[in-house]
């Protein structure tokens, strides 16, 4: 039986929202498991991980759990379901950025074959525990699908993200609430490979069934991994990962530094349970999606296969595309606006939100500082407005641009409804741009002037060897002339 | 929940000003006469005409900008600085000079460096000077209706004007003792012994900006910075009852109260953060105290807000919160995590 | 005339302090100069550093060193109006437009060659200003995409056209969300919201 210590946190959140947070809606109904779609989209580039590369051909079989994707970072995605490759085309992608990448595409039959891996068993290293995150497409499902193999390490706390702080969400509270155990397994294996001696969790104070479940699951649990569970008040975005680390360990992660360099790692439950089951064989082909918001007409929770079409997901809360004004993949803050929706979902899809956004007029700024009294890491948002409206990016920079989360907060608080947000994401993606070109061009001129140097160099050498053979042979020939002068026969 | 409080557009919050203001300004009606009723009625005609020429001549929108209120809250401002007897004209010109020099020649709502009513109160004081000195009400004799429409007009008779309590502190306490201070009528009649009147409008704008911090339009920074500091410097110099001006009478007479929650507290040309807030406040009162004691001009908050507006940036500078996950003094620019 | 006496002491004594002052000031300023970096380096921090060679010369550097002698400022295309612009302030120049075609503009670009047409000449690594293609003689090439800044001199050496110029490959992460499509002024009414 694993050991448990429940508490409220100590510390509290500079800034900070308390939005209306609408989640009643989406767990009054049980979670519905959703009937396989007749086609499945895997896009190759934008499904996590990086860029990818397809390891099937058009007309290939694949079985549940075979491989499909290969990712630069290693991260291997799996078909969700067994099927056909009718077809890999240019197709747009669910992304913010609304790109187009090739999509394999299936075309789902009735056979319920699986392609699974083999199970491991303890003793394991933590190599082989790597090996079996890539090859079960394990990415963070928080949201940043970022390669959870990249963060382990050596660390001493495994923080879980179960705050679910934006609104609507519930795809965590409702994984909380039927699958504890797996996240409680997931977390105590991967802290036994890695020598992790602090499990804690921080959970907000509105998810008392989730946070029941937990206990249970903790208290059950055959292991003697020591778990603690911090109580969050429900307060916007607490489940940043620096405003979690604060709130549960009190700790402040320096600027430009990443928790895993201070020995922290914050994992999302889903990912955490993800990772049990890899250990058992099964790679990632399922995930749980809230679908939610004022227009979805019968809001729940479902568990759905990676690459099901979005039209799908809406059909399954009864509501289709004529009746939505808008279809948001995430949260109403941190989440992005879909264009196209015939699109597969991916591993990080953990919400669609359908409703009506109501544009406010944009006002001009008046600097009444409400954005900077919500800013959760006190930034001044209202003086990097002006920096950015004047193109100033080096000022934004000198302001803090780099430390801003994105959470929108500020957006929601501004009585002159500026998107604010929208505006640091732009800036913080243009001087992330500016940066790595200004690197690039600093790489070239060091390759560049140092091959002028070898070749300037060679050039000396060649020239040195010219005269030094030139010199010898015109010895050689005085040596000769003296030699027949010396003896004349 | 404490955010449904707040005013949740530009609009609401200038309204929410505009009806907090509401109390202080049926009082002075009370107080000084129809005069202020007169002065505020034109003051909003001249606002509204001159902010839709400006749009207008601009190519802006025009009802939308109109209808955020932030122009008739400006004309309101000016129109309860000015004095009470003041001539039509006075006021048009005023609030002319704050729409259109104050504000739109900056760029409009959001971009004015200087706070636009003091703006104008600062040009009528300097191009006007014995309109601006003389025309202020006898609190103790307040005009009828139709001696204030006179005086509206420019055309009154003399007699029911006098000097505001802060010049008598000036000019005609000098060499009184306290007691004989006490004998003058406009003290003599005061609750407070501030100023017959005069501090009963004071409290009535009290009233209205703690109205203003209730509904989170305003922060406790700049009140509690300005009339801190400025009660503490006159309670310092206030060891001889006979030269100086008692801090009740910096507190309660003059527009004090007014400036603390409705002028100082404008965000566009005010500090931006709460520390910076805090010390452009102080630096307000500071100033209001050196003006008043040294200076000429029937109140100094006008000049001291304007001087203290240029200082904005450099407070906003330096006065920064320090960002989660920096050191205090570090600032600039790191890399992308 | 014994009023201009006085007025003359008078110019005579305010020339003599002013020049005496400036004149330290002078000599203050040479003795306490600061060395800034030199001129060439400081117009190479703003060359995108290409080695292209469109400017006429081979690598930026040597255009650097050009500007500095007095060479126009507007012979980059892969920098762009930006890079002129720049210059223009740095050298205290008028600005001028760029002297390009409009196509060769702004492409961030990189080499790609296609491996199995490659014959193994070498002929490309030769032409790489940035050592960015590896390979050897008679086996296949490649390109470190990294390194490559798309200059596209390795082009015309191949005897067998097997390298193309592709767009840079972005990783999706680096993807630049657009502006807000209204600005934040009372410049750009929302239509429709005009009354609201």
């Amino acid at each position: 039986m694993a050991d448990l210590n429940i508490q409220t946190t100590r510390f509290q959140l500079p800034g900070g929202i308390e939005p209306e947070m609408h989640k009643a809606c989406s767990t009054e109904t049980p979670l519905e498991q959703l009937d396989t779609p007749k086609h499945l989209y895997f896009p190759v580039h934008y499904s996590g991980g990086g860029r990818g590369e397809s390891l099937v051909h058009v007309g290939q079989r694949v079985s549940r759990g075979t491989p499909i994707i290969q990712t630069d970072s290693g991260v291997v995605h799996c078909a969700s379901r067994g099927g056909q490759i009718v077809c890999v085309e240019p197709r747009a992608v669910l992304h913010a950025s609304n790109d187009i990448s090739d999509t394999i595409v299936i075309e789902t039959d009735e056979r319920l074959d699986q392609d699974y891996l083999e199970p491991l068993s303890w003793p394991w290293t933590r190599e082989i525990l790597i090996q079996r995150a890539l090859d079960a497409g394990i990415i963070g499902l928080g949201g940043a699908g970022f390669p959870s193999h990249q963060k382990w390490g050596a660390q001493h706390t495994l923080v879980i993200n179960a705050a679910e702080c934006e609104p609507y969400l519930t795809a965590d509270d409702l994984l909380m609430r039927v699958d504890a155990h797996s996240i409680v397994r997931g977390a105590c294996l991967l802290a036994r490979t890695f020598e992790i001696q602090r499990i804690v969790i921080g959970i907000e104070d509105n998810k008392s069934h989730a946070l029941d479940a937990l206990t249970t699951a903790i208290q059950s649990a055959r292991s003697d991994c020591h778990f603690e569970i911090v109580v969050l008040p429900t307060r916007y975005p607490s489940g940043g990962e620096r405003q979690l680390i604060w709130l549960t360990l009190g700790e402040e992660i320096q600027s430009g530094q990443r928790p895993s360099q201070h020995g922290i790692l914050v994992h999302n439950p889903g990912t955490l349970a993800a990772l049990s089951r890899a250990v058992d064989g099964k790679p990632i082909t399922d995930r749980i999606v809230t679908l939610t918001g004022d227009q979805m007409r019968s809001p729940k929770n479902v568990l759905a296969p990676i690459g099901t079409p979005l039209t799908e997901l809406l059909a399954a809360g009864h509501t289709d595309l004529e009746h939505i004004s808008s279809l948001v993949i995430g949260g109403p803050f941190m989440g992005f606006e879909v264009m196209h929706h015939d699109v597969g979902m991916t591993k990080t899809t953990n919400c669609v939100l359908v409703r009506d956004p109501m544009p406010l007029p944009i006002e001009p700024c008046i600097r009444c500082g409400a954005c900077a009294e919500a800013c959760p890491v006190n930034l001044q948002p209202q003086l990097l407005l002006n920096a950015l409206e004047s193109q100033a990016l080096e000022r934004a920079s000198h302001e803090g641009l780099a430390d801003c989360i994105e959470c929108a907060a500020c957006n929601v608080v501004c009585p002159s409804h500026i998107p604010l947000a929208q505006w640091f994401r732009h800036g913080r993606a243009r001087l992330q741009a500016d940066t790595e070109a200004q690197q690039r061009a600093d790489a070239a001129r060091l390759r560049f002037t140092s091959r002028t140097e070898r070749l300037e160099r060679l050039a000396k050498e060649q020239e040195a060897r010219r005269t030094a053979r030139r010199a010898q042979s015109v010895d050689a020939l005085a040596r000769v002339r003296q030699a027949r002068e010396g003896n004349p026969s | 929940m404490m955010q449904r409080l707040r005013p949740q557009s530009t609009s609401a919050v200038m309204y929410t000003v505009l009806i907090a203001l509401c109390p202080g300004a049926v009082v002075s009606m009370w107080v000084y006469g129809m005069g202020v009723l007169f002065n505020m009625l034109i003051a909003t005609v001249s606002a509204w005409g001159f902010e839709a020429l400006c749009l207008r001549l601009r190519g802006r929108p025009i009802l939308p900008r109109l209808s955020d209120h932030s122009a008739l809250l400006t004309g309101w401002l000016l129109a309860l600085s000015l004095p009470q007897a003041a001539p039509w004209w006075l006021v048009v010109a005023g609030v002319g000079c704050a729409i259109v020099l104050g504000k739109h020649l900056y760029g409009g709502l959001g971009h004015n460096p200087v706070n636009p009513a003091m703006l104008a109160y600062a040009l009528l004081l300097v191009s006007a000077p014995v309109s601006m000195t003389t025309l202020w009400v006898d609190p103790l004799n307040p005009p009828e209706i139709t001696l204030a429409w006179s005086a509206f007009l420019g055309i009154a008779p003399d007699g029911y004007t006098s000097a505001t309590v802060l010049d008598l502190y000036r000019t005609e306490f000098i060499g009184l003792t306290q007691p004989e201070m006490q004998n003058h009528p406009l003290l003599a009649q005061s609750v407070f012994g501030v100023a017959a009147g005069t501090e009963w409008v004071a409290l009535a704008y009290f009233a209205g900006g703690l109205g203003l911090l209730a509904c989170r339009v305003i922060t406790w920074h700049i009140p509690v910075g300005f009339l801190g500091s400025l009660l503490l410097l006159s309670a310092l110099f206030a060891i001889d009852p006979d030269t100086a001006t008692p801090p009740l009478t910096h507190l309660l007479a003059g527009a004090s109260l007014f400036a603390a929650f409705f002028i100082l507290t404008d965000p566009v040309s005010g500090a931006t953060s709460p520390r910076g807030r805090l010390w452009f406040a102080i630096g307000v009162g500071c100033l209001t105290y050196l003006i008043r004691t040294f200076g000429q001009y029937p109140d100094a908050i006008a000049f001291a807000v304007l001087l203290m507006n240029f200082a904005v940036p450099m407070i906003d500078h330096y006065t920064r919160p320090r960002i989660v996950g920096r050191d205090a003094s570090v600032r600039g620019s790191g890399g992308l995590s | 005339m014994s009023w201009l006496v006085p007025i003359g002491l008078g110019m005579l004594g305010l020339g003599l302090i002013t020049g005496l002052g400036a004149w330290l000031l002078d000599i203050a300023n040479r003795r306490f100069k600061t060395e800034s970096d030199p001129l060439v380096a400081r117009i190479d921090q703003e060359l995108p550093q290409t080695q292209c060679g469109q400017c006429g010369h081979p690598g930026c550097h040597p255009y650097a060193e050009a500007i500095a002698a007095g060479e126009a400022i507007n012979r980059c295309p892969p920098g762009g109006q930006d890079t002129v612009d720049r210059l223009a302030e740095l050298l205290g120049r008028d600005t001028l437009p760029l002297d390009a075609e409009p196509e060769t503009v702004g492409q961030d670009t990189v080499a790609w060659i296609i491996e199995a047409d490659c014959i193994g000449c070498t002929k490309c690594i030769q032409a790489c200003p940035v050592d960015a293609i590896v390979g050897a003689a008679k086996l296949m090439h490649t390109v470190i995409t990294d390194a490559c800044t798309g200059c596209d001199l390795c082009v015309a050496p191949c005897p067998v056209d097997c390298i193309e110029m592709i767009p840079r490959p972005v990783p999706a992460n680096r993807w630049v969300p657009p502006k807000p499509s209204v600005i934040a002024t009372d410049r750009y009414p929302q239509a429709g919201l005009a009354h609201g």
